[in-house]
């Protein structure tokens, strides 16, 4: 209760930033992850225009990722999904598309003029797995291309949030998404790194350790069946706050997709707030109000619980107290639009 | 006077894996090389169908052929062949045993006869020769009845090839008054992928086959490092290759697809030899690759005379100057017929749970495909020593 009194007080401010930012789009001037969703149910054909900062990576002319638009000019991708040895002059940024395989109005290619992947990442399924995109021209916004909001270091999605991850990837395991290939969304809760951790110890394989590490998060179901796949890496995990649609993951693994206590794992934006505003400037991110509490999500793995759940409990309250500090923030960033 | 020689080759394979190693043995090249130089041949005749042949069990029946040839009919044999099984017996009997060395993990069977009419005296160092290079032994049958015979034949072979192929001769081959020797290779070879395809993902999809039209074939599919590449003929038609190998890390299959789905198998095929082979695998890089492929079984029993005569192996098919003498001094003997019967069947099974196991696969970008939606060529290699088992043109799976 205590952090629900904390929050009180940066509440109405932020009530009154959004109803200015609205002003702002009618001037012409758009804001990031403002889009009217009607309710997802799961793993649904998306409707024209309803997520316009989902981009399709293009290498050598063929849709290999995902990725989310952040800015006129920057997209926010997979550090995986750049290679070393693939060359930046052979991607592509397709923008506003709903269909792969049609290219209709509002459509944009854009080449690539610049990737900035994370520096210390090193495979698939280590840390830093971010690429920063930098567009070779920059983009119009329009009623299909906006960006999303980037959230601060300091923002603090509750466990169970009901956030949409969207892509052209697979449908199955190595069956891909069939014609006319229209952008997929699917409604996942989020789960925390330790129950994460705890799901993926589940009949691991000891010489295929999958960790889940500090800067990844998870989302999904432990029944499975429902989960990104190939060909979604890079892509937004877009998560709903007080009507504001913040990154707060990018598509980056799994183990398999879809199995059971396998859910999707996915790079934390927030991990990498100031290292986006250091290269990619002038990037802003956006502090995330904290309307409600983040409750433990240990009872999802039955492991954990047939132990002890105080161990992650204690881990998990200081991630809750972190973004209460920050509240003000906002007003700040707010002020500087 | 008209003496049969009927004699059959028959080769076998169950295949469901992959492993490469490359360590040529340019004999066995060679003797791979004819059978391919062979499969070259019937494909001409047949281009739309499915064909399955052995090229290794082609050069062993040859082989074996040649210790019983004498003048002209062993000079038309070791000028195909390039080589004199006398002159390489060692070396080809160290091939011999490493196909089917157990290191290899995956079973192979190599089992090479002669049957024999009751009573027929052949010359010792035929015998002998054929048993120390060929593993090959000697059995008598009685041709008087050709049914029984016939019986006891195929039981040899259903066993050897455990059960993949039976019925490999009909009654009518044999002439109960003429015929004096069966000689019978069979090859069989189980193997396990080495990186196994998930049932859940076989899933029917669309094969355009030869003939131009669409089929729903049951297709397996897997996300895996494999190694693949790709070529181009002299003449500049590009197809790509992979290797799916199988689990004792010896054998693998090797895949041919032509690019452009406008290039037919027939373009490519005159350009492969064991040397293109090798090529392949000193180019081939590891990729994380979406495989599918049909999951089909082909079964092909071809008559190889003609494919042999084109090849200007002629004399021991014509009773006037067949020069057997090696085998009997006693009687004039020429083969009559020459059948090789062949089997494949591609599987999901394999050893190991691949999908998303390791740590590249996990990764959820967009993997190239490499789909075998069309008429394709395949290669089952014994890698150590390069010889080719199996080979085949698949049309329609």
């Amino acid at each position: 209760m205590a952090h629900g009194r904390g929050l009180r007080p940066g509440q109405p401010h932020h009530t009154v930033a959004i109803l200015l930012f609205l002003g702002l789009i009618r001037l012409g001037m758009p804001f990031c992850g403002s889009v009217f969703q009607s309710r997802i149910t799961g793993g649904d054909d998306a409707a024209p225009s309803q997520w316009p900062w989902q981009v399709s990576i293009n290498y050598l002319r063929e849709h290999v990722c995902g990725g989310s638009l952040v800015s006129e000019e920057w997209v926010l991708s997979a550090a995986h999904c750049f290679p070393s040895e693939h060359k930046v002059e052979d991607y592509e940024v397709r923008l506003g598309a709903h269909q792969l395989d049609s290219f209709t109005e509002g459509n944009e290619i854009r080449d690539v003029a610049q990737v900035i992947s994370y520096p210390t990442y090193r495979e698939e399924g280590s840390e830093g797995d971010i690429a920063l995109v930098r567009l070779g021209r920059p983009i119009t916004f329009s009623r299909f291309i906006k960006p999303i909001c980037l959230p601060a270091a300091n923002a603090s999605f509750p466990n169970g949030l009901k956030c949409t991850v969207t892509g052209w990837g697979h449908v199955a395991p190595s069956v891909s998404l069939s014609a006319p290939k229209t952008l997929q969304q699917l409604e996942v809760p989020l789960i925390s790194r330790e129950t994460c951790n705890c799901l993926y110890a589940i009949n691991a394989k000891p010489e295929e350790p999958h960790t889940i590490q500090q800067d990844m998060v998870c989302a999904g179901y432990v029944m499975g069946g429902k989960d990104a796949c190939q060909g979604d890496s890079g892509g937004p995990l877009s998560c709903p706050v007080e009507g504001i649609w913040y990154l707060a993951g990018i598509v980056s693994w799994g183990d398999a997709c879809g199995a059971p206590n396998r859910p999707g794992v996915y790079t934390l934006t927030s991990s990498y707030a100031s290292w986006i505003q250091e290269h990619g400037a002038p990037l802003q991110t956006h502090v995330v109000p904290q309307v409600q509490e983040s409750q433990p999500d240990t009872h999802l793995c039955n492991k954990s619980l047939s132990f002890s759940s105080s161990p992650s409990q204690g881990l998990l309250r200081p991630l809750l107290l972190l973004p209460l500090s920050l509240t003000l923030v906002p007003l700040q960033l707010l002020a500087e639009h | 006077m008209n003496w049969h020689f009927p004699f059959f080759l028959l080769t076998t394979v169950t295949l469901p894996s992959l492993g490469s190693q490359f360590n040529p043995l340019s004999l066995e090249e060679l003797g791979s090389d004819t059978g391919i130089q062979v499969f070259n041949q019937i494909v001409k005749s047949r281009p739309h169908d499915n064909i399955v042949v052995s090229p290794h069990g082609i050069a062993s029946v040859l082989g074996m052929l040649q210790l019983g040839a004498d003048g002209r009919t062993k000079k038309q044999l070791t000028t195909v062949m390039r080589y004199g099984v006398n002159g390489v017996g060692k070396v080809l009997k160290k091939i011999n045993k490493a196909i089917i060395s157990k290191k290899n993990k995956d079973v192979v069977t190599v089992a090479n006869a002669v049957f024999v009419k009751n009573g027929f005296k052949m010359e010792v160092p035929f015998v002998t020769r054929n048993k120390d290079v060929f593993q090959c032994e000697v059995r008598n049958v009685n041709f008087e009845d050709p049914v029984s015979a016939c019986d006891s034949i195929n039981t040899w072979v259903k066993n050897e090839t455990r059960g993949m192929i039976d019925n490999l001769l009909s009654p009518d081959l044999i002439d109960g008054m003429f015929t004096r020797l069966v000689l019978v290779n069979a090859v069989y070879f189980k193997g396990l992928w080495k990186s196994r395809f998930q049932p859940e993902s076989t899933k029917k999809r669309t094969f355009v086959a030869a003939d131009g039209k669409s089929y729903q074939v049951p297709m397996l599919a897997q996300l895996s490092l494999f190694r693949c590449g790709s070529t181009s003929t002299p003449n500049d038609l590009w197809y790509n290759f992979i290797e799916l190998p199988y689990h004792g890390e010896s054998i693998s299959m090797l895949i041919a697809l032509p690019t452009e789905s406008s290039t037919p198998l027939s373009a490519l095929i005159p350009h492969i030899s064991t040397k293109t082979i090798d090529s392949w695998m000193s180019t081939m890089v590891p990729k994380r690759v979406q495989v599918v492929l049909p999951k089909f079984t082909a079964v092909a029993q071809t008559d190889l005379k003609e494919p042999l005569k084109a090849l200007g192996i002629t004399e021991m098919f014509d009773p006037s100057k067949a020069n057997f003498a090696k085998i009997t001094r006693s009687e004039n003997l020429h083969v009559s017929q020459i059948l090789q019967k062949a089997k494949i069947e591609v599987s999901e099974d394999g050893t190991k749970a691949s999908a998303a196991t390791t740590a590249i696969l996990i990764a959820r970008s967009s993997p190239p495909w490499f789909i075998v939606d069309r008429p394709f060529l395949f290669f089952i290699r014994h890698n150590p020593t390069g010889a080719v088992l199996f080979m085949g043109q698949i049309n329609k799976p």
